[in-house]
């Protein structure tokens, strides 16, 4: 479980507020998607759970424990994260990648080779054909599968994605978006991630938390947002994807 | 001629492994322990823009400094000369470009990367070693390599200050009129130069793409050039056989085991009638059964500052320099007496012990072309005082600026037109061709005869004597073998002797080994006729 308790962050001495007095909660194994446009604080937030970022004020507790009273290496260790662009490290090869947290916490050679394999077969890329290959060889799909198996690596009860999916093709979006909600399904971890496209939070989250200008504006599932936006921002933000599926059924109907 | 010219090549074999070793050494190190002072320092730096600022200013600064003038100031910040001042001017010379390539490496990984090295939960070292050294690894190769570069080309002038180097080929060259010395040195140190920069282009071609086999081959590469001259001293059918082999040397270890340890350095200023006294001298010790090393064309303040910090042994100085340089006298005794007190002074002050003359001195005398002197009607430095006005002088690079000059100048009222300093092998063409009207030269020198110079009297005794003799450490002095293979050189070498060896060498295209030859066999020969040496220039 991960909670947070009025969390504010600035970056100038409290003059101005990247985030301000920010409280939510996401239960075990749920997937919350916090949505907004870029600036508004989002990245920020998801960077201050695993202490990429401090905060200035307020409390964060994973699994019950106070994040700022942990060591932050340990921290990171134990939580799974998925980077915006990927963060691949292009030095290494596909297996060490995967492999690099159990290297770093100092497992046997074997022991994360093995792991790895395992891992890349989860996220689909026979080990066989791409465990040595770079970076560079694979595509931007395939790369992102190598992000979500090193982020697994660790067998973490928490993930952190910072826009997962905002570099990919439409279609390979799509398939990599069915991919990690069943996987997300059958491993059992909670999620905080971060979007600025609606459509795929109102697909992947259990709980969607609007930002704007650091503030919370809307939290709510996905059925609740669309029953009731409670705000224009949120009605706006909603109208983008009940356009494209009004286009769509237009086009459909006109067709038969 | 063209067997001359290869056995003339192949002269220079013979010390090809200690030099080329040397040379090696020296770079090598020098870049070693360069990079294992410039990371550390780059990695710290790198996040720190006022250190790096001061770090990179620092080193710059450094490298502003002539490589020479870096080197002479090792030599007095050290107070030693061989390859420590010369390592240490090398490491400081090798500074900059790793520096500046490390903290440009560091500075230069996108910051995604960075953020992904903390995310997943790499301490700082974890980081350092897995991502950041690996992905700055190209551009600090890159600055190794210019490193390189710098380091070989700045070796080759360690010389002066006793370090062994490819540099002794163009040094000794340079001041003995031998081209194939010279092309020989520099022959190998460009071939050392691009030998390396090709093996460390490799390196960073592996190092960009991270094949590590490739780097693998490049490091066996790397020590087969660290372990070329030991490779190469194998090879002595390229060498002459060995002329220093010595048939009693094997009798000496029996007969004496704790003298048989005896190694002593032989060392010589720049200029060519030293190269040939020092390959004497180490031709006699080693005829005596001892272990030898040349140290050739050391700076002249150096030599006395080696000698008494025992990493000379032997070597020939002259009274006046010691009177001059050393003692700082102004006033002018006679030949004898400043003899005895340049010997008292470097034994009560230095622990240097003088063996004695060897019968020839090497005063500065003034010299004119003989026409131009008997159409001024000029005998002595009385006569060319007068005319001085409207003559122009020559004098070696550091004559005018010696206490000798001021001295004379004072005594004769000497008073040019034009004073010019020049290097010493060029005055006497200068004199000759009439570009300058009077040189100071060197008493000894074979070109005084060959351009037919006339030599100017001192009647007033203006000028110190420079009579040669011959300075040994404490160590040399007691062992009784050693200074018994030196005793027949005293008193053994005439003026007339000295002026046709160096004339050998600097006319007649003659190697060092030749004159130095030729000096032996005439002393062996006043040895059987029961003579010595004619007695030096008159008081």
């Amino acid at each position: 479980m991960i909670e947070l308790k009025q969390v504010s962050k600035s970056w100038d001495g409290g003059q101005s507020f990247a985030v301000k007095e920010l409280s939510l909660k996401v239960e075990d194994g749920a997937v919350l998607a916090l949505l907004g446009r870029s600036g508004c604080g989002k990245s920020t937030t998801v960077k201050m759970i695993n202490r990429l970022v401090d905060p200035t004020e307020g409390e964060i507790l994973v699994d019950g424990v106070n994040v700022m009273q942990q060591d932050p290496v340990a921290l990171r260790r134990k939580i799974g994260y998925v980077f915006q662009g990927i963060g691949l490290f292009p030095h290494m090869t596909v297996l060490e990648n995967v492999g690099i947290i159990p290297r770093i916490t100092g497992e046997e050679s074997a022991a994360y080779r093995k792991k790895a394999d395992e891992l890349l077969d989860l996220v689909h890329l026979p080990a066989q054909e791409f465990a040595a290959r770079m970076p560079e060889q694979l595509s931007g799909g395939q790369r992102q599968r190598v992000g979500f198996a090193r982020a697994l690596a660790a067998d973490p009860s928490v993930m952190l994605l910072d826009e997962p999916f905002g570099a990919l093709d439409p279609v390979t979006r799509d398939s990599l978006q069915t991919e990690f909600k069943s996987l997300q399904r059958k491993l059992g971890f909670t999620a905080v991630m971060v979007t600025h496209d609606m459509a795929e939070a109102l697909l992947l989250a259990d709980q969607i938390a609007v930002m704007k200008e650091g503030l919370l504006v809307r939290i709510g599932t996905p059925a609740e947002l669309l029953a009731d936006p409670g705000n224009d921002y949120v009605a706006a933000l909603l109208e983008t994807p009940r356009r494209h599926v009004q286009l769509l059924r237009n086009l459909e109907n006109r067709n038969a | 001629m063209d067997s001359d010219l290869l056995s003339q090549i192949a002269s220079q074999f013979d010390t090809l492994p200690s030099r080329l070793g040397g040379h090696i050494f020296l770079s090598l190190t020098a870049l070693f322990v360069g990079i294992v002072l410039s990371v550390p320092l780059g990695v710290w730096a790198a996040p720190r823009p006022r250190v790096e600022k001061t770090a990179l200013l620092l080193t710059s600064v450094i490298q502003t400094i002539p490589s020479l003038a870096l080197l002479a100031l090792m030599v007095f910040a050290w107070g030693t000369i061989g390859w420590i001042p010369a390592l240490i001017a090398l490491i400081l010379y090798s500074l900059l470009p790793m520096l500046r390539n490390t903290i440009t490496g560091l500075q230069g990984i996108d910051p995604a990367i960075l953020e992904a090295a903390d995310g997943v939960g790499m301490n700082r070292w974890q980081a350092l070693w897995l991502v950041r050294l690996p992905l700055a690894m190209p551009t600090m190769v890159a600055g190794i390599r210019t490193a390189s570069v710098w380091v070989v080309g700045a070796a080759t002038i360690a010389q002066p200050v006793g370090a062994t180097s490819l540099g002794n080929y163009i040094f000794v060259g340079l001041q003995t009129f031998n081209p194939v010395s010279l092309l020989f040195g520099c022959f190998f140190a460009a071939l050392l130069a691009l030998t390396l920069d090709g093996l460390l282009h490799g390196l960073e071609r592996a190092a960009r793409v991270r094949n590590l086999r490739l780097a693998g081959i490049i490091g066996c590469g790397l020590l087969l050039l660290a372990f070329s001259p030991l490779i190469l001293s194998q090879f002595k059918i390229l060498g002459r056989p060995n002329a220093v082999a010595v048939p009693g040397e094997d009798l000496a270890v029996q007969d004496d085991p704790q003298q048989n340890v005896s190694k002593f350095v032989v060392g010589s200023k720049p200029f060519t009638e030293q190269y040939i006294l020092a390959d004497l001298i180490a031709k006699r010790l080693r005829a005596g059964g001892m272990e030898v090393e040349v140290k050739d064309g050391m700076g002249s303040a150096t030599t006395l500052l080696a000698l008494e910090t025992g990493e000379l042994d032997c070597y020939v100085d002259y009274t006046g320099t010691i009177w001059t340089n050393f003692m700082k006298k102004k006033e002018l005794l006679t030949r004898a007496e400043i003899l005895i007190e340049a010997s008292a002074y470097l034994l009560k002050e230095k622990q240097i012990v003088c063996l004695g003359t060897l019968g020839f001195s090497n005063d500065y005398v003034f010299v004119m072309s003989r026409d131009r002197a008997e159409q001024l009607g000029i005998q002595d430095l009385y006569e060319l005082a007068k005319q001085s006005s409207k003559l122009k002088a020559g004098g070696d690079i550091e004559f005018f600026d010696r206490l000798e000059w001021r001295n004379v100048k004072k005594v004769y009222g000497l008073d040019f037109e034009e004073c010019i300093s020049m290097d010493s092998t060029l005055m006497y063409g200068a004199v000759e061709s009439g570009q300058i009207d009077v040189a100071v030269a060197y008493g000894t020198d074979g070109r005084i005869n060959r351009y037919d110079l006339a030599v100017l009297d001192d009647p007033a005794v203006a000028l110190p004597p420079y009579d040669a003799m011959l300075v040994v450490s404490p160590s040399l002095a007691r062992n009784h073998k050693a200074v018994a293979a030196l005793r027949p050189l005293l008193q053994a070498i005439g003026p007339t002797q000295m002026q046709i060896a160096n004339g050998m060498v600097d006319e007649q295209g003659a190697t060092v080994e030749e004159a130095a030859e030729y000096l032996e066999d005439s002393i062996k020969k006043q040895e059987m006729a029961g003579t010595t040496a004619e007695p030096s220039v008159e008081e």
